[in-house]
């Protein structure tokens, strides 16, 4: 009797065997998603509801790993190096992915060739932030003045060459106006300086802006992404303004070079699932995020724009140089 | 102001509920011990603890927070006095007098008067903020990039001039922490600097790997070469605080709290110059300097209270401006955050209750801290009489921990095994430790407090001469340089001639 039900268990199993697609995930072994961030941050946190959701839909432990360092460089390399087998992923953020390949100063280990797309993830811009009583009521107001009086506009950013600094180098290079870049080092102490009036206006992201929006302290002008965000409905994009430049930043799921292209499928299509589900909506939108799902054919067609435009700009800050 | 006393009742009453003590005295006990490993200092422990109190009731989940801070702050203070292994920058300065004590027999009062002056800093301000939080708004305002950097060359000439007993060891030790600080990706150009083509050198030399081989590993090796162990028998580990100790520290307690707190309001700046700072001024007002670095006990009581009056200074950008002002409080806004409380300007008048919990609750981790941890002290002190063969191997063990947990990074065990030989030859060569932990943690915020200065100026220099508050701190910084001299040389010139009448 045993015999006989081990027997059929054995050939249920063999029955099963060919419809799965590939051999991925191996049973019981962790899928690792690398974060160059440390925890607590937006991606890392945006990574670890990412991984809750994924752990049933592939049925073995989704395990968060921290690698921050070197905007990013740290985790990135580790990517590269490992095993393509999809049991090691990462969740890039993409201007910063771009940013250390892009600007061969940083030396990076790395390229585009060495990473896989599998899923974009989330889609989010910075916007542009003044004081409640300035006299910028749009972004065109900011353009004219900084063009008649070049470099006086003081803009500040969360840090030279990062993911505010360069759109408001792409500002310059569609109007031809000329800021006086601050760098700060991250979203606080820049808060403080545009409290302060030591700048006159801010490249900030949504999350640490719409507080003191709200408190009435700061107007938001113009946002950088390709819609409107529907944390601040009201505020226009830049494009609708009648400027023509959109600087939106992705965190993408994304694995080293030579995957299967059937695991990459089918990854993107576990990743799509659940970013469709309503529950997970909710949690994403308490995190005062956006996603926006692409597959890979999308992503790499996404990705490979964003490195021109990026390469371009970061071209034109070498130059300034 | 008086509704802000009311609110601070309010969350000291929430506070006070059995199941909220029982979570501080659970958070104190544990961020003892975890802030007993060197490396693992408050931020790693509130992360690590974070998910555990996520399943807690909001309250008491900060609670536990603030109790894990204080904990953690504590036992790195212990190890500090005990080993000579602190985690931190601020318990750095401790180590100094407090080490020295200990290897007189006298761990345990350096210990109690740690917990005491902590308490009392602690203490002081809270109420502080809950008085002349709204008014001191404007003034947090007023520090942009050139005032920050004004003060930071004001700290330098301090640490050089005051901060050891030669100015040159000084000096030598503030350049090797310039140049240490130097290494990185440079903030105008955003190239590597230093970095000899280490990805891992990008971000700069990682502090806490550096500060754990500077006095952990450093001291483990100038100890292994007199293996017979140099700690007086410890038959006096009790707490024998006499009159004269207290008559000591009591001033410096005073004068440490007011420094640190008015440190602790600049955003950015921290515990770590707070602590040397009042280290400085208690060596600078005392009639017996020269014993300074032999075991004083106001050069622990001063620093500890600096410190912990400058972790709630540094709580006014938060309560004003929704700007959390160190690391800790970052982590500890984050708990709200997951609670729907976005941190802003309008966080007071929308969730008040729930701030003024967070800062009475920091209030009961103090006092729960000094009620549980004085009892245990001679527990802590016993443990010097573990044989060195065994015990170091063990601080060996977990600094390696706690300099790989903080990035998961191995090249950091191997910055701290550097970091160990230099920290051993600067004992050797007897330099002082604690401007090179000034410099690495001062360079890098000066150099980027002078280059946003330029960038708002575009270039002029006189940007740092024509705000107030920044030209009185250079303006005091050139005194301090230049005085002194001056003074020496009037007093030689005046010298020459009395000898001579008298000749």
């Amino acid at each position: 009797m045993r015999r006989t039900l081990a027997t059929l268990a054995l050939t249920a199993l063999a029955a099963l065997a060919p419809a799965a697609v590939s051999a991925f995930p191996e049973d019981g072994r962790p899928v690792t998603i690398i974060v160059p961030f440390s925890a607590g941050g937006t991606t890392d946190v945006s990574a670890r509801l990412l991984a809750e959701f994924l752990e049933p839909e592939l049925g073995v432990p989704v395990v968060v790993v921290n690698r921050p360092g070197a905007t990013t460089q740290i985790g990135n390399a580790e990517l590269a190096r490992s095993e393509p087998d999809g049991h090691t992923l990462a969740l890039a953020s993409l201007p910063s992915l771009a940013m250390t390949y892009l600007d061969e100063e940083r030396q990076a280990p790395y390229d585009r060739e060495s990473f896989t797309p599998i899923a974009h993830y989330i889609s989010g811009a910075n916007l542009l932030a003044v004081l409640a009583g300035s006299p910028f009521e749009d972004v065109n107001d900011l353009v004219a003045a900084a063009k008649e009086s070049p470099r006086t506009v003081r803009m500040g950013t969360v840090g030279l060459m990062s993911n505010g600094h360069l759109p408001g180098v792409a500002l310059e290079e569609e109007t031809g106006a000329e800021f006086a870049f601050v760098h700060f080092d991250g979203a606080a102490p820049l808060v403080t300086a545009l409290l302060a009036g030591d700048v006159d206006v801010a490249i900030n992201g949504t999350q640490t802006t719409i507080p003191h929006i709200d408190a009435g302290a700061m107007r938001a002008i113009g946002f950088f992404g390709a819609r409107r965000t529907a944390f601040l409905p009201e505020l226009p994009t830049i494009r609708e303004q009648g400027i023509d430049l959109s600087a939106p930043s992705s965190f993408a799921v994304i694995g080293p070079a030579g995957m299967d292209p059937a695991v990459v499928e089918e990854l993107s299509a576990v990743v799509g699932a659940v970013i469709a589900r309503d529950a997970f909506q909710e949690r994403l939108t308490a995190l005062s995020l956006e996603s926006e799902y692409m597959d890979p054919a999308e992503l790499e067609a996404f990705w490979s724009d964003f490195d021109a435009r990026q390469a371009r700009l970061i071209a034109l800050v070498r130059e300034e140089q | 102001m008086s509704e802000n006393f009311a609110l601070l009742g309010a969350g000291l009453a929430a506070a006070l509920q059995p199941w909220n003590l029982l979570a501080a005295f659970a958070g104190c006990f544990l961020g003892t011990l975890v802030g007993m490993l060197p490396g693992l200092g408050p931020s790693a422990a509130i992360a690590i603890l974070l998910p555990i109190t996520m399943a807690m009731d909001p309250t008491s989940a900060i609670i536990m927070l603030a109790a894990i801070y204080y904990g953690c702050q504590y036992g790195d203070t212990i190890t500090a006095v005990l080993f000579n292994t602190p985690g931190t920058g601020a318990a750095a300065t401790t180590a100094v007098e407090g080490h020295q004590m200990a290897r007189q027999g006298r761990a345990g009062t350096a210990l109690a008067i740690s917990a005491i002056a902590s308490f009392f800093g602690g203490t002081v301000t809270i109420f502080a903020l809950a008085l002349v939080a709204l008014p001191l708004t404007s003034l947090a305002l007023r520090f942009g990039p050139p005032e920050f950097f004004a003060l930071i060359v004001l700290s330098l000439v301090l640490v050089v001039t005051l901060g050891s007993n030669s100015i040159l060891r000084g000096l030598i030790a503030a350049v090797l922490g310039l140049i240490i600080a130097m290494v990185g990706t440079d903030p105008v150009m955003g190239l590597p600097r230093l970095t000899f083509g280490q990805m891992h050198l990008l971000d700069g030399v990682a502090f806490i790997p550096a500060i754990i081989g500077l006095f952990g590993v450093g001291e483990i090796l100038r100890n292994l070469e007199n293996p017979k162990g140099s700690f007086e028998p410890v038959a006096t580990s009790k707490l024998s605080l006499t009159r004269d100790d207290m008559r000591r520290s009591a001033p410096a307690i005073a004068r440490g709290t007011a420094l640190g707190f008015a440190i602790g309001i600049v955003p950015g700046l921290g515990t770590i110059p707070a602590a040397f700072m009042s280290y400085v001024t208690e060596k600078r007002l005392s009639r017996r300097r020269e014993a300074f670095g032999t075991g004083v006990i106001e050069g622990v009581a001063g620093p500890e209270s600096a410190a912990n009056a400058a972790a709630n200074g540094a709580l006014l950008p938060l309560l004003t401006l929704g700007i959390p002002g160190s690391g800790v409080v970052a982590i500890l806004m984050g708990s709200l955050m997951m609670n729907g409380i976005i941190p802003g300007p309008m966080m007071f008048t929308e969730h008040g209750d729930m701030v003024w919990t967070l800062i009475a609750s920091l209030y009961v981790g103090n006092v729960i801290l000094l009620v549980l941890n004085l009892p245990f002290i001679p527990m802590w002190v016993s443990i010097l009489r573990i044989p060195y063969g065994i015990l170091f191997p063990m601080i060996l063990g977990f600094t390696v921990v706690g300099a790989y947990s903080l990035a998961n990074s191995r090249f950091d065990i191997g910055l701290m095994a550097v970091f160990g030989l230099i920290g051993w030859a600067m004992r050797k060569l007897d330099i002082p430790l604690v401007p090179i932990i000034m410099t690495m943690v001062l360079g890098p915020l000066m150099e980027g407090g002078l280059r946003r200065s330029l960038e708002m100026s575009q270039g002029d220099f006189t940007i740092l001469l024509t705000r107030p508050i920044a030209a009185t701190f250079l303006g005091l910084a050139v005194a301090v340089l230049v005085v002194p001299p001056l003074l020496g040389l009037l007093r030689r010139r005046r010298q020459p001639v009395e000898t001579g009448s008298g000749a």
